[in-house]
Order: C-alpha cells, then sequence, then structure tokens
C-alpha cells in the first residue's frame, strides 16, 4: 500500500495512525505540509522509526517550497520528484490519501 | 496506466490543486493516462469561470480548461456539490433562475457515478484534499 500524507505530524496524526498500521511492504510518501515530518529535529513520529522496514519518501519540490533541506532530515528519508511520485503510483496498489 | 484524480479542495486555500496539476503533468509525461478528474466537496471551486487571481499569479481555473483542451482529460464536477455552493449547470440555472454561465470551459457536472466509474475502471485512483 502506498500511504499519501499531506498534513504536518503538528496539525493531525494522519501520519501516526498511517505508521501505526503500515506494514513492511507498505510506502509512505510525505507531500505538501507534510514533508516537515522528515526533519531530524521535528519530533515527528518518523524519528522513532529508524530501521523500520517501512519506506518513507518526501517529495521534494514541497521540501524546497518550504526550505526543508535534505541535509536536516532523517537519514533513511528517500526523496522523489512528481516523476517519481507517479513511479510510487503505478508500482504501489491500494493507495491512500491520508488526511 | 490509467489514473483516475480526486479533488476535494479549494485552489486558492489548499495546495491539493498543485498538487494534482502537477502529478497530472508528470503522469502525462510518463505516458500514462489519466482517465478522470473528478472535482468533489469544496474541489468544485477549481470550476469556476469567473475566477480571476491576479495576472501574476498561475490561473488554476484555466489551467484545468487548457488541460482539457489539449489532452481530452474529463473533468467532472459533482452536481450535488456544486449546488450547494452556488455552482448550477447551464439547464438548471436557466430553469431556478441562476447564473447560466458559472461553468468553466471544460467542466462537466455529473453525478458520484461518474466518480465510482472512475474508480473501478482505472488502474489507479488518487485523491487530493485538505
Amino acid at each position: 500500500m502506498l500511504y499519501i500524507i499531506n498534513k504536518s505530524h503538528t496539525d493531525n496524526l494522519a501520519l501516526s495512525k498511517c505508521l501505526q498500521t503500515a506494514s513492511a511492504t507498505d510506502v509512505v510518501l510525505l507531500i505538501e505540509h507534510a514533508v516537515y515530518a522528515a526533519l531530524e529535529l521535528s519530533q515527528s513520529p518518523l524519528t522513532a522509526m529508524a530501521g523500520s522496514a517501512v519506506t518513507v519518501y518526501a517529495l521534494s519540490p514541497d521540501m524546497q517550497a518550504r526550505g526543508v533541506q535534505q541535509a536536516a532530515c532523517l537519514d533513511f528519508i528517500q526523496y522523489v520528484d512528481y516523476a517519481g511520485f507517479v513511479e510510487l503510483v503505478a508500482a504501489n496498489q491500494p493507495i491512500r490519501s491520508c488526511f | 496506466m490509467k489514473i483516475s484524480i480526486q479533488i476535494n479542495a479549494s485552489p486558492y486555500q489548499h495546495q491539493a490543486a498543485d498538487s494534482a496539476w502537477h502529478f497530472i503533468q508528470a503522469a502525462l509525461v510518463a505516458g500514462h493516462q489519466i482517465y478522470r478528474v473528478f472535482f468533489y466537496h469544496d474541489g468544485i471551486y477549481n470550476a469556476l469561470r469567473d475566477s480571476r487571481p491576479p495576472g501574476d499569479e498561475r490561473d488554476i481555473v484555466k489551467r484545468w480548461s487548457a488541460l482539457q483542451a489539449e489532452h481530452g482529460i474529463d473533468l467532472v464536477v459533482c452536481v450535488s456539490s456544486a449546488q450547494r455552493r452556488g455552482l448550477l449547470e447551464q439547464s438548471v440555472a436557466r430553469k431556478v433562475g441562476g447564473y447560466e454561465a458559472a461553468l468553466a470551459d471544460g467542466f462537466r457536472i455529473a453525478g458520484l457515478g461518474l466518480l465510482m466509474e472512475a474508480i473501478i475502471d482505472a488502474d489507479r485512483h488518487i485523491c487530493f484534499g485538505s
């Protein structure tokens, strides 16, 4: 399953709830304000995910729009642009947008 | 691959319409088919013909109309969501005395059946919202 999260972890519990149910084969994509959760000092639920089998991506154009630098992010985060977003959609089914 | 898109948020308050538009551009470049874009809830504001953003800003409504004209993508506005918000199809507006030219070029108004059809027929369905 591909989980798409678009809210910061300080806005709602979508990311937390998603991580509670995600399995090793699942993929999480952070878009829009959710990219803030990728920051190492954000105290987001992702900080406890180091070593987890869940793969977490962040949408790089949304990071750039918010000044979120890769160097300040958790080291297991992977990055995609919109073309990579499309590839994730093609490679995963079902897709769940969490609001 | 056939991909359907659902947009649930208004264009200038949330990023959903921008995210969807950029995603669609990338999907088309990659050779995928956009089966339908369904505008639901406040997403219907993407179809307001008289939207007039400042000249130095992106015009989200015109951008959708251009996408439809260039690629023939089916842009469907939920009838219930639209009528609740005062966006009426021409024939309905004429009947009730409403504004007849509210819907922007390239959009059509229809029911939730077309959302269900898109979810069933497309290979992937993605929802962008607030």
